[in-house]
C-alpha cells in the first residue's frame, strides 16, 4: 500500500497564502502605523466608500450660514467723526415695566446709559448716574431690597493698558423713579473690570464679587456688605488680568461660589468655593499653558442640561500685543462641569477675536446654543465674521455657523426675548478702536426671525 | 504496463510542480501588490481633505496644494505627512494640521518632531491633556531638546504637579543653563515655597541674559513686593511686554518659516520683536512682504519695523519709505500708513513733506493725537513757533483716551506742552503741565529734570530738589534724573554730592550716547574742581571715545593735561576743540595761555 502523502498539497497551501499574506500585511501595517487592527480595517473600508477624489470640505465643525437675525441700531447715533466705544451691554427691565431695556457702558462719553424700551419696540437712550471713567461692566440688582434695580458699575478709569490705580467700584442707587445716587464703594484701586452681586456670606444682604484687571497688578476680591452702602474688602487672589467674576452655585451645595477668568499671562479659570459663610477655598479649574491665549470672557450656563453649571470661555483678546491683529488660536470653548469641581475642556471652534460668549436657545429647539461676537478681526477681508453661533446638536456636539459680518468690532453681547415673540434676540455693542471704520456700529438690536427664515 | 503510470508520474512531477510554484509565487506577488495598493489607498484616504481655501491668498493655496499632492503621492512617508502638518499649522489650518501630524506619528513613531509640533498645536488650542500626552512622548523620543522640557515643565506647573515641574525645568536648565522660561518656572516654584530671595536671584539672572523677557519682570515685581522692597518692585512693574511666553524655539522657527499667510507672519514677527529678536522679526516680515505684496497691513508692519526708533539708519529708513509708499498706493486713505510714512519722512529730515503728510492725516482723522503732537514738534523744534506748537500739543493731549488715535503716552504729551508753555514764558502753566506729565507717566525722567530746571530758573531751588527727589524715589535706577541732579549740584558748587550722583548715573549706564557724554564730562569737571586730575583725564578719554569731536571734552582734557604739565598734549586737545567749534572762546584763550602768547 502506497504511503500517504503529507497534506501540504497546493490546494492546501493556496488558501493558507490567501489568508496568511493579507493577515501578515495587516499585522505589518498595524505595527508600522501604531493603529489598531480595527482602525486599519476601518481606513480600508472608508477608502472604498469615498474613493480617491480630493474633495473640498467646508472647514472643521462649520456649516452653512442661516440668516435669522435682523440688525437695527438702537440708542444714540454716532456723531461726526466719533468712533463708538462700547465696553458692555446688558439686558434688564430697569424700570420694571415689563419691557426689556438695555444698559450700556459708553467708554467714549464716560457714561453709563439706559436704552429704555417704551412703548414696545421703541428705544430711547439716556445717561444714568454721574460720569464714569472707563466703564467696563454694568449689572442691575436690587442691592438695598427697596424693590427697584440699582446699577453696579465697574470703572477701569482707562480701558486701554494702564497700570495706574485708577479703578473704582461704583453703585448707582435707584430711587424707584430711575433717578440715581452715586456710591463709590472703592477707589484708587487697580482697574475694576467686573462687579457681581450675591449674598456671599449668607447673612441676608447682598455682597459683591469684584474682578480687577489692573495691568501688571490686579486682584479678585469680595466686598462684604456692612450696611448703609459700606463694604469691607476681602482679597481672594492677587493676579493681574481678571476679566469676569460671575457668582453662581457651582457645586450645587446651596451657597454662591465665584468663578473668575484671569487672562494676561495666566489664562486660567478659577473657582472660589464658598463654605456659605464667606470663607472661600481657591480652586484652579483649568489653565491653558499658552500665555498668548488671549482670554476675553466667560459666561455661565447648563450647556449640557445635566443640572449643573458649565462655563463658556472665549479667547480673542488682541488689544496691544499684536496691534489689534487676531491670533490664529482665538476661539470659543466650554468647561463641562463633571461634579466635584472637576471640569473637562471642550473646544467649540476657532473664531478670530472672539468675545463675550453666551448661551441661548437661538433656534428654539429646546437646547442651549452658544453665541459669541468678535472684537478683532481682519474686517477688510471678505467673510470675516463679527458674530457666530454654535448650534447644539446634542450629545456634546456643536456645529459653528456664521451669523454676521457687519457691524464690525463687536465686543459685547447679551441675549433675551426683547419683543416678546418667544424667540431669543441679541443686543451687541461695538468698540471701534482700529480701522476700518466703514461698517461701524454702536448698540445693535438683532431680532430673531428663526421660523420665518427657515420657512423661507 | 503497471509501472508506466508511475514512471510517467515520476517523470512529469517536476513539470507539474513548476507551474504550481510559479502560480504560487505570482499569487503571493499579486497579493502583496494588491495589499500594498489597498494600504496605500487607505493611507491616502486618511490624509485630510483640502479645506476651503477660496479666501486665502494664491501663495497659501499653492503651498497647501503642493504639500497635499506630495503627501498623497507618498502617503506613508512620515516626512511628507509631517511637512503637510507643518504647512497646515503654519497657515492656521489647525484641524488639518492635527490630522496630518497624527498620520506622521503613525508613519514614524520614533521621530520626536511630530508629537512636539502636535503638542504645541494642542497647547495653543487649550487642550492640555492631549498636549501633555504628546509632549511626554516628544521628550521620551528626544530628551536633548530643552524647549520640549520647558513646555512640559510649564504644563506640569499649571496642573499643580510641582515635583514633576521641578524635574522638567531642571532638565531644561541642564541642557540650556540660561533658558528664560525654565528659570522663570524655577523662580515661580521658589515663590510657592515663599523663598522669595531665591526667586529674585533666579529672575535677576534671567533678565541679565534676556532683559526683554516680560514675564520675568512681572514676577520679579511680585517677588520684590513680597520682600517689601518697593523701590525694586517699581523698577520692574509695567516692564513686561504684553505678550510673549513664546520661546526662541528653533523647531517653531522652522514651522513659521513655512507660513505663507502674511497676517500670521506679521503677528509672529511682532511677537519675536517683543522678545528682542529683531533679526528674526525682519526675516518674517520680509517673507510676508514677498508673499503678500498687496497686503497694506504687511507693508505697514515692515515699514514700521524698519523705522523703529533707535534701530533705524538712513538706509533702513529709505527702505521703510519704499514699503510705506507701496502701502499708500494700495490704500491712500489708510491713516496708519500715512502717519508712519510722515514719521519716516521726518526721520529722514524732509520736514515739510512730513508736515504735509501729518496735515493730511488730520483731514481724515481730526482726533489723531500722534499727528497733532508731531506737528507740534515740527513747529517747536524747527520753526521755533511756540504758539503754534502749543496749540497742536494742546489739541493732542485733549484727544480723549480709549479712542483709536489717542496718545499712547499722555505723560509725554503733557511734557511737550509744558516745554511750549515754558518757551512762551507761561511758567505757571508749564509747571502745571509738568506735574500732569509725571502724574500720567511716573517714569518720564525728562519731565522731572525739566520741571526741576524750570524751578531752579525761577529761584525755587528747594522745590526743584523736591522734584528730583520725587523722580528718584519713583525711579531709583534712572540715570538721566541723576545726571540732571548732578548737573544742578555742580552749578551749586556742591561737588561731593554732585560726584555721588554723577558716579551713580554713570554706573547705571545712561540710555543714550548723549547722556553718557554729558555724565562723563560733568564728572570730569567735578574731578578737576577737586584736583583729581588723573580721574578727570580717564573720564574725558572715555568721552572722546564716544564722540571724538566733543568740544568741551577736548577743552577740559587740555586743561587737565596742562595741569599735569603735559603742554604739547594739552595744545593738541585745545586745537581739536577749536577744529570742532572755531567759535569756542574758552579753548582759544586757554591755547593762547599755554602757548604763552
Amino acid at each position: 500500500m502506497a504511503k500517504r502523502r503529507p497534506a501540504f498539497s497546493p490546494l492546501l497551501i493556496t488558501p493558507i497564502i490567501l489568508i496568511g499574506v493579507p493577515l501578515a500585511m495587516l499585522a505589518y501595517e498595524v505595527r508600522r502605523t501604531g493603529l489598531s487592527y480595527g482602525d486599519v480595517l476601518a481606513r480600508i473600508a472608508r477608502q472604498s466608500q469615498e474613493g480617491e477624489a480630493q474633495e473640498v470640505q467646508a472647514g472643521f465643525g462649520k456649516a452653512e450660514k442661516i440668516d435669522f437675525l435682523g440688525p437695527q441700531p438702537i440708542g444714540f447715533p454716532p456723531r461726526g467723526h466719533e468712533k463708538p466705544t462700547i465696553a458692555h451691554v446688558a439686558i434688564y427691565d430697569l424700570d420694571q415695566d415689563g419691557l426689556k431695556d438695555v444698559l450700556v457702558c459708553d467708554v467714549l462719553h464716560r457714561r453709563v446709559t439706559w436704552i429704555r424700551q417704551d412703548p414696545a419696540n421703541v428705544y430711547t437712550e439716556t445717561q444714568i448716574g454721574d460720569e464714569v471713567a472707563g466703564p467696563a461692566h454694568v449689572e442691575a440688582y436690587d442691592m438695598d431690597f427697596d424693590g427697584d434695580l440699582d446699577v453696579l458699575v465697574s470703572s477701569m478709569g482707562v480701558i486701554l493698558p494702564n497700570n495706574d490705580r485708577i479703578g473704582k467700584a461704583i453703585i448707582f442707587e435707584n430711587d424707584g423713579q430711575q433717578n440715581f445716587t452715586t456710591h463709590v464703594l472703592a477707589q484708587r484701586i487697580a482697574r475694576v473690570n467686573d462687579m457681581r452681586p450675591g449674598d456671599l456670606d449668607g447673612d441676608g444682604d447682598i455682597d459683591i464679587a469684584v474682578g480687577q484687571f489692573g495691568y501688571d497688578q490686579g486682584e479678585i476680591r469680595w466686598m462684604e456688605n456692612k450696611g448703609n452702602w459700606h463694604f469691607e474688602s476681602h482679597t481672594l487672589l492677587n493676579l493681574s488680568g481678571t476679566i469676569h467674576t460671575p457668582v453662581v452655585d457651582l457645586d450645587n451645595d446651596g451657597d454662591l461660589d465665584i468663578v473668575a477668568l484671569v487672562s494676561q499671562e495666566w489664562e486660567e479659570v478659577y473657582a472660589f468655593e464658598n463654605d456659605g459663610k464667606g470663607s472661600f477655598k481657591t480652586r484652579l479649574l483649568y489653565g491653558v499653558a499658552d500665555a498668548d491665549f488671549g482670554s476675553s470672557g466667560i459666561g455661565l450656563a447648563d450647556l449640557d442640561a445635566d443640572g449643573d453649571t458649565d462655563i463658556l470661555w472665549a479667547n480673542g483678546d488682541a488689544f496691544v500685543a499684536t496691534d489689534y491683529r487676531p491670533v490664529p488660536s482665538h476661539g470659543v470653548q466650554w468647561l463641562e462641569n463633571c461634579g466635584g469641581m472637576n471640569f473637562v475642556f471642550h473646544r467649540l471652534g476657532d473664531f478670530p477675536g472672539a468675545y463675550d460668549p453666551c448661551a441661548a436657545d437661538l433656534d428654539g429647539d429646546g437646547d442651549l446654543d452658544v453665541l459669541a461676537v468678535s472684537g478683532f478681526n481682519y474686517w477688510e477681508r471678505p467673510g470675516s465674521q463679527s458674530m457666530m453661533w454654535w448650534e447644539n446638536l446634542g450629545e456634546h456636539k456643536f456645529v459653528g455657523r456664521n451669523l454676521a459680518e457687519a457691524p464690525t468690532h463687536l465686543i459685547t453681547c447679551d441675549v433675551a426675548d426683547m419683543n416678546g415673540d418667544g424667540k431669543i434676540d441679541v443686543v451687541t455693542g461695538s468698540m471701534n478702536l482700529y480701522p476700518p471704520f466703514d461698517r461701524m456700529g454702536r448698540v445693535t438690536l438683532w431680532l430673531n426671525t428663526w421660523n420665518e427664515s427657515r420657512n423661507n | 504496463m503497471e509501472r508506466e503510470p508511475e514512471q510517467l508520474t515520476k517523470r512529469s512531477r517536476p513539470l507539474m510542480w513548476a507551474p504550481s510554484v510559479l502560480a504560487l509565487a505570482m499569487m503571493l506577488m499579486l497579493l502583496w501588490l494588491g495589499g500594498d495598493y489597498l494600504f496605500e489607498r487607505a493611507a491616502r484616504t486618511a490624509i485630510p481633505a483640502l479645506p476651503e481655501l477660496g479666501r486665502r491668498t494664491a501663495a497659501v493655496r499653492e503651498q497647501v496644494a503642493t504639500a497635499d499632492a506630495q503627501a498623497r503621492q507618498r502617503p506613508r512617508s512620515p516626512e511628507t505627512l509631517g511637512t503637510l502638518g507643518m504647512v497646515y499649522h503654519a497657515n492656521a489650518l489647525h484641524e488639518q494640521a492635527r490630522t496630518a501630524y497624527q498620520l506622521a506619528i503613525h508613519a514614524d513613531p520614533d521621530d520626536f518632531r511630530w508629537p512636539y509640533y502636535l503638542a504645541v498645536l494642542e497647547i495653543t488650542g487649550g487642550e492640555n491633556e492631549r498636549a501633555l500626552t504628546f509632549l511626554t512622548r516628544a521628550v521620551e523620543l528626544n530628551p536633548q531638546y530643552p524647549h520640549a522640557w520647558a513646555r512640559l515643565g510649564e504644563m506640569y506647573f499649571r496642573r499643580g504637579l510641582l515635583q514633576e515641574a521641578r524635574e522638567a525645568f531642571g532638565k531644561t536648565l541642564k541642557l540650556a543653563p540660561h533658558h528664560p522660561h525654565a528659570t522663570l518656572g524655577v523662580a515661580r516654584l521658589a515663590g510657592l515655597d515663599a523663598n522669595w530671595q531665591e526667586a529674585v536671584r533666579l529672575l535677576e539672572n534671567a533678565l541679565r541674559a534676556n532683559p526683554r523677557f516680560g514675564p520675568a519682570h512681572n514676577y520679579l515685581a511680585v517677588a520684590y513686593e513680597q520682600l517689601g522692597r518697593i523701590e525694586d518692585m517699581r523698577r520692574h512693574e509695567g516692564r513686561g511686554v504684553d505678550a510673549g511666553f513664546q520661546m526662541d524655539d528653533p523647531l517653531m522657527d522652522e514651522l513659521y518659516a513655512l507660513s505663507s499667510t502674511g497676517s500670521i507672519l506679521v503677528i509672529q514677527a511682532k511677537i519675536v520683536q517683543n522678545l528682542g529678536n529683531y533679526e528674526r522679526a525682519e526675516k518674517l516680515l520680509r517673507r510676508a512682504a514677498e508673499l503678500a505684496p498687496e497686503d497694506k497691513d504687511v507693508r505697514l508692519a515692515l515699514g514700521r519695523f524698519l523705522s523703529t526708533p533707535g534701530f533705524a539708519n538712513r538706509e533702513r529708513l529709505a527702505r521703510a519709505k519704499e514699503q510705506l509708499e507701496a502701502g499708500l498706493e494700495i490704500d491712500p486713505t489708510y491713516v496708519n500708513t500715512r502717519d508712519a510714512y510722515a514719521s519716516v519722512l521726518y526721520q529722514l529730515g524732509d520736514i515739510s513733506a512730513a508736515q504735509a503728510q501729518w496735515q493730511q492725516v488730520l483731514t481724515e482723522e481730526p482726533g489723531h493725537a500722534m499727528a497733532l503732537m508731531s506737528l507740534g514738534q515740527i513747529y517747536y523744534q524747527h520753526y521755533r513757533d511756540y504758539e503754534q506748537a502749543r496749540d497742536y500739543y494742546r489739541r493732542g493731549v485733549n484727544v480723549p483716551p480709549d479712542t483709536p488715535y489717542s496718545l499712547g503716552d499722555p505723560g509725554l504729551g503733557y511734557h511737550r506742552l509744558a516745554m511750549a508753555h515754558w518757551a512762551l514764558g507761561d511758567t505757571q502753566e508749564a509747571l502745571d503741565a509738568f506735574r500732569l506729565a509725571v502724574e500720567k507717566n511716573s517714569r518720564l525722567s525728562e519731565a522731572y529734570a525739566d520741571q526741576a530746571r524750570l524751578l531752579v530758573e525761577l529761584g525755587r531751588t528747594d522745590e526743584a530738589l523736591a522734584v528730583y527727589e520725587q523722580g528718584l524715589t519713583r525711579n531709583p535706577d534712572d540715570s538721566e534724573i541723576r545726571l540732571a541732579l548732578g548737573q544742578y549740584l555742580l552749578q551749586a558748587k556742591r561737588f561731593p554730592e554732585a560726584r555721588a550722583q554723577l558716579e551713580r548715573a554713570w554706573a547705571l549706564r545712561p540710555k543714550s550716547p548723549n547722556a553718557a557724554l554729558q555724565t562723563l564730562v560733568a564728572l570730569a569737571f567735578v574731578e578737576l574742581q577737586s584736583r583729581e586730575v588723573d580721574a578727570a583725564i580717564k573720564h574725558l578719554r572715555t568721552a572722546l571715545r564716544i564722540d571724538p569731536n566733543h568740544v568741551r571734552a577736548h577743552h577740559y582734557l587740555g586743561n587737565a593735561l596742562s595741569a599735569k604739565g603735559r603742554r604739547a598734549e594739552a595744545i593738541q586737545h585745545y586745537e581739536a576743540a577749536l577744529r570742532a567749534d572755531p567759535t569756542f572762546q574758552p579753548a582759544r584763550e586757554a591755547l593762547a595761555r599755554v602757548r604763552g602768547e
